[in-house]
C-alpha cells in the first residue's frame, strides 16, 4: 500500500513539474515571439533611439588636376558653427566645471576672435533669432571654419555650440584655369569642368551607426559602417604653368589695349589643350567677385564672326580642291564688284600683281573672292564641316556653343562672298583653334581634348571617347597653306611678329562685331586676333589670341605682340629648338614678262 | 499440387521461436549494485571554481574589450585630429605652391625670367639661340593689382619678406666697411630691397609698322 501511494504522489509531482515547465516554456515562447516578431520594429527603433548613433561619413568630391598633377580644385573639410540660442547661457563653475564663470558675452567674444567676426554682430544675430522664436534651437553663426578654427572653437567647450562638418571646395591656384575648372554653388556645380564632369567627381556619402555608451564611446561590436565612396580625379590636359603665364600675358595685353576681354588658346598639334587663358577670369574661390559675363569661358561659349583668320581655311579648301595653287598669278584691284555684290579690301590700293599666296598674305578680300570664283559653296561648306565648324568640339564644355553651319544653297550672293573671309559665319575661338590644329597635323583634325582621364578611387581609369581623326585636307595642302601663312609672319609688315630662327605660320584678323540685336556691324567694336601654328617644319603648337574691342590699337597689329610673346613663352617653356629647314620662299608677287 | 506442397514446406517455420534466453534472464542473478556514494566535496569545489573561472575570464575579457574600445576611440580621435592637421598643412602647401605665390615671391626677390635655352647645331660650329625677348614682361603684381588673382593668397609671401630682412641686415654698413665710390657710410639706413624694373604698361609695346 505504501509503495503505491508513493508512486501516485510521484506521478502527480512529475505531472505538476511537467505542466509548470511547459507553461513556463509557452510563456517564454509567446514572449519571445512577441518581442522578436510582433513588436520587433518598434522595439528596435526605441533601442536605437536610446543609444544608437547615426553619423554621415562625407565622401570627398574628387580633385581636378592638371597634366602634371597640380591641384586646381579639391575638397577640404570645413565646419559650420551653429548655436542653440535658447540654451545660450552663462557657464558656472559649480555646474559646468569651468574654472570661472564664462558669460555669454565672453563666449561670443572668444568665438568672434576665432572666426574674425564682430561679437556684437553675433549677439545681434542671436537676439534677432530669439525674437523670432524664443524656443529656437538652431542658428548658423559662421560657416567655412578651417581645421585650426574648428579646434579652437571646440576647445572653448561651450555646451550650446555645435560644429557641423560641411566639406567645401577650394581652388589652390585661384583663377589659374578658373574659366575651365568652373565653380560650385552651395551644393551643385555651376560651371565648367565641375559641372560637365560631375559624374566622375561626385562622391557618395556613407553612414556609420553604432551604439553609444554613456560617455559616447562606441560599444564594441555595435559599429555598422557603410563606407563613403570618394569621387574620382579628373585630370586635364592643360599645363598650369603655361596656363598661368598665358593668363598673365592675356591680362597684361588686355589692360594695355584697354580691350573688353582677351582670350588665348594654346593647343598641341594632337588636339590636346595646353591653356585657355581669358581676361577677366573668374577666381572660383570667390566667383561673385567677378562680373557675371566673365565667369565662364568665352573660348567655348562666345561665337563671333572671325574675319580674316578664316581665310586660311578658304585658301586650304581651294588648294585641296585643285582650284588654286599658291603660285597662281593674278591682278588684284582693291575692290570687287559684280551685280548686287561688292567686296573691298581693308585699305585702298593700286592693282597688285599678287600670286595666290600674296593674296592670302596681304589678306586681300577682293583677291580671295577672285580666287574662289570657281568654287562651289557646297564643296566649301563640306570643308568647313570637316574643319569642325558647326558643331561643338569633343570637349563638351558646359554651355559650349555649336553655331550650326547655314545651308550654302540658301546664302545670298553677298554672304557667299563674305564667308570666304570670315564674315556671315560665326565660330567659337576653340573651333578656330581646332581648325588650325588640322593644318598643324598634316590635314588631319583630331578631336579637341581637354579632359585627359577620370581616375576612380579604386584605380579604374577612364578616358573620354572622343572619336578618331578626320582627314580635312591632304597633307600637301596643309603644308602648302602653312608655308604661305609663314610669309604672313615675315612679310606682313610687323617687326613684332617673327621670332628669329623659328618658322612660324600665322594669320591675323580684324573682325567686325555685330550688334547684339543683329542689326548690322558695330563700328566701335572690333575683334583683333592672330592664329598660328609653329614650328612649320614640325608643327607642335597652335596658338590663337584675340582681343575684343581694343581701344589703344584697333587693328590686328595690336594682337601681334601678344601672339609673339605667347609663342615665345612656349618656346622657352618647352625648350623648342630653332627650325633647321629654310623658310618658305613661295613668291608673293609676280612681274609680267616684259615684251 | 506440387506447388502447394512447396508452399507448405516454405510455410513451415524453420526454427521454433527462441524464448529460451528470456526465460533464462529471468532466472539469472542480478549483478551486484555498486554502493551509491554521496558526491564528493571536491567535485563541487571543482565545479564552483570552474564556474568562477569562467565568470572571471568573461569579466576580464569584457574589461579588455571595452578598454580596447576606449583605446580605439581615443586613437580614432587622434587619427582624425592628425588628419585635420595634415589637411591644413596640405592646404597651406597647395596655396604656397600656386603659380601666383611663386611669381609674386620671385618678383619680390628681384628675380627675372631666365635666359632661354641655347641649342647646339649638328655642325657643331655654333649654338643656335633660343627665342628673342618678350615684348612685354611685367611683374605678377603692378600698381593695378595682381593680374591672375587668387582669393586664397591674402598675405605677402613670407619668404620674400624674410630674405629682404636678412639682406637689409647684411647690407647695414659698419665702420670701416668698403663701400662703392660715391656712397657714404654715414647713411645708416638699410639697403633698399631689390626692386623689379617695372615698365609702365604701354611702354614696351612697339608701335605697329604699316597695316
Amino acid at each position: 500500500m505504501g509503495v503505491k501511494r508513493i508512486r501516485s504522489r510521484n506521478r502527480v509531482r512529475t505531472m505538476l513539474v511537467a505542466v509548470l515547465t511547459f507553461a513556463l516554456l509557452a510563456t517564454f515562447v509567446v514572449r519571445l515571439a512577441d518581442i522578436q516578431l510582433v513588436r520587433a520594429e518598434a522595439l528596435n527603433a526605441e533601442a536605437d533611439g536610446r543609444r544608437g548613433v547615426s553619423e554621415t561619413i562625407f565622401g570627398s568630391r574628387g580633385p581636378i588636376v592638371d597634366a602634371q598633377g597640380t591641384v586646381l580644385a579639391e575638397s577640404v573639410d570645413r565646419w559650420d558653427l551653429t548655436i542653440s540660442p535658447q540654451y545660450t547661457r552663462d557657464l558656472l563653475p559649480e555646474v559646468d566645471g569651468v574654472e570661472s564663470t564664462v558669460t555669454g558675452g565672453e563666449a561670443l567674444e572668444r568665438i568672434a576672435a576665432i572666426t574674425g567676426q564682430d561679437p556684437l554682430d553675433l549677439q545681434a544675430m542671436i537676439l534677432a533669432e530669439l525674437e523670432r522664436d524664443p524656443d529656437s534651437d538652431y542658428l548658423l553663426l559662421a560657416s567655412g571654419l578651417t581645421a585650426t578654427q574648428f579646434e579652437a572653437v571646440r576647445d572653448l567647450d561651450l555646451p550650446y555650440v555645435y560644429l557641423r562638418l560641411n566639406p567645401q571646395r577650394v581652388y589652390p591656384a585661384g583663377s589659374v584655369a578658373g574659366n575651365l575648372v568652373g565653380f560650385m554653388g552651395q551644393s551643385e556645380p555651376l560651371a565648367g569642368i565641375e559641372r560637365s564632369e560631375k559624374a566622375c567627381l561626385a562622391a557618395d556619402d556613407g553612414s556609420r551607426t553604432f551604439d553609444r555608451s554613456a560617455d559616447g564611446t562606441p560599444i564594441p561590436g555595435s559599429m555598422l559602417t557603410e563606407p563613403a565612396v570618394d569621387g574620382g580625379t579628373v585630370r586635364l590636359t592643360i599645363d598650369a604653368d603655361v596656363q598661368y603665364q598665358a593668363q598673365q600675358l592675356t591680362a597684361q595685353y588686355t589692360a594695355q589695349l584697354r580691350a573688353r576681354s582677351g582670350t588665348s588658346i594654346v593647343m598641341r598639334a594632337d588636339g590636346t589643350v595646353v591653356a585657355v587663358a581669358e581676361s577677366s577670369t573668374v577666381d572660383p574661390n570667390d566667383p561673385t567677385a567677378t562680373d557675371q559675363r566673365d565667369r565662364g569661358s568665352r573660348a567655348f561659349t562666345a561665337a563671333y564672326e572671325p574675319g580674316s583668320i578664316f581665310k586660311a581655311f578658304s585658301f586650304a579648301a581651294m588648294v585641296d580642291l585643285g582650284l588654286v595653287s599658291p603660285r597662281d598669278e593674278l591682278s588684284v584691284p582693291w575692290t570687287y564688284t559684280a551685280p548686287g555684290v561688292r567686296v573691298r579690301d581693308a585699305v585702298a590700293h593700286d592693282v597688285k600683281q599678287w600670286t595666290a599666296a600674296g593674296v592670302l598674305v596681304n589678306s586681300s578680300n577682293s583677291g580671295m573672292v577672285r580666287l574662289a570664283e570657281d568654287m562651289d559653296r557646297a564643296d566649301y561648306y563640306d570643308y568647313l564641316d570637316r574643319f569642325g565648324f558647326g558643331e561643338p568640339t569633343a570637349v563638351g564644355f558646359a554651355g559650349e556653343q555649336a553655331v550650326p553651319l547655314r545651308d550654302p544653297a540658301a546664302l545670298d550672293p553677298q554672304t557667299q562672298l563674305n564667308v570666304l573671309f570670315g564674315q556671315g559665319i560665326a565660330a567659337t575661338p576653340i573651333q578656330l583653334a581646332s581648325a588650325y590644329q588640322a593644318l598643324a597635323n598634316g590635314g588631319e583634325r583630331l578631336p579637341v581634348r581637354l579632359i585627359d582621364s577620370c581616375t576612380l578611387p579604386d584605380g579604374t581609369v577612364t578616358t573620354p571617347e572622343l572619336g578618331g581623326a578626320e582627314r580635312v585636307v591632304s597633307e600637301s595642302t596643309a603644308r602648302q597653306t602653312l608655308e604661305v601663312l609663314e610669309r604672313v609672319v615675315t612679310d606682313y609688315g610687323y617687326e613684332t611678329f617673327p621670332i628669329e630662327g623659328y618658322r612660324i605660320a600665322a594669320k591675323t584678323g580684324t573682325a567686325q562685331m555685330a550688334y547684339e540685336d543683329g542689326s548690322g556691324y558695330d563700328p566701335s567694336r572690333m575683334m583683333i586676333s592672330v592664329a598660328g601654328v609653329f614650328p612649320v617644319d614640325d608643327p607642335q603648337f597652335v596658338v590663337l589670341t584675340l582681343f575684343d574691342s581694343p581701344q589703344t590699337i584697333r587693328t590686328s597689329g595690336g594682337a601681334i605682340p601678344a601672339f609673339h610673346d605667347m609663342v615665345n613663352l612656349l618656346i622657352r617653356h618647352y625648350d623648342i629648338p630653332p627650325s633647321t629647314t629654310p623658310a618658305s620662299e613661295v613668291p608673293l608677287e609676280w612681274t609680267a614678262d616684259q615684251p | 499440387m506440387t506447388t502447394a506442397a512447396i508452399v507448405d514446406i516454405h510455410a513451415l517455420p524453420t526454427r521454433a521461436p527462441e524464448q529460451q534466453p528470456e526465460r533464462e534472464r529471468h532466472l539469472r542473478a542480478l549483478p551486484a549494485i555498486a554502493a551509491r556514494r554521496a558526491p564528493r566535496l571536491v567535485h563541487g569545489v571543482v565545479a564552483l571554481i570552474g564556474l568562477t573561472g569562467i565568470v572571471v575570464a568573461q569579466l576580464g575579457l569584457s574589461v579588455v574589450i571595452s578598454e580596447g574600445a576606449y583605446r580605439l576611440s581615443a586613437l580614432e580621435g587622434e587619427s582624425t585630429a592628425l588628419a585635420r592637421t595634415e589637411q591644413t598643412l596640405a592646404e597651406d602647401i597647395a596655396v604656397l605652391s600656386s603659380p601666383q605665390y611663386v611669381a609674386v615671391a620671385a618678383d619680390e626677390l628681384g628675380m627675372l625670367a631666365g635666359q632661354p635655352s641655347q641649342f647646339l647645331t649638328l655642325s657643331g660650329a655654333a649654338t643656335a639661340g633660343g627665342p628673342d625677348a618678350l615684348w612685354m614682361q611685367t611683374p605678377a603684381i603692378d600698381r593695378s593689382g595682381i593680374y591672375v588673382p587668387n582669393a586664397l593668397l591674402a598675405e605677402e609671401p613670407q619668404a620674400a619678406a624674410t630674405v629682404r630682412a636678412v639682406q637689409a641686415e647684411a647690407a647695414r654698413p659698419y665702420p670701416g666697411m668698403l663701400l662703392p665710390a660715391g656712397e657714404s657710410a654715414v647713411a645708416g639706413a638699410p639697403a633698399p630691397a631689390p626692386t623689379v624694373v617695372e615698365p609702365a604698361p604701354g611702354t614696351l609695346l612697339p608701335t605697329a609698322v604699316g597695316e
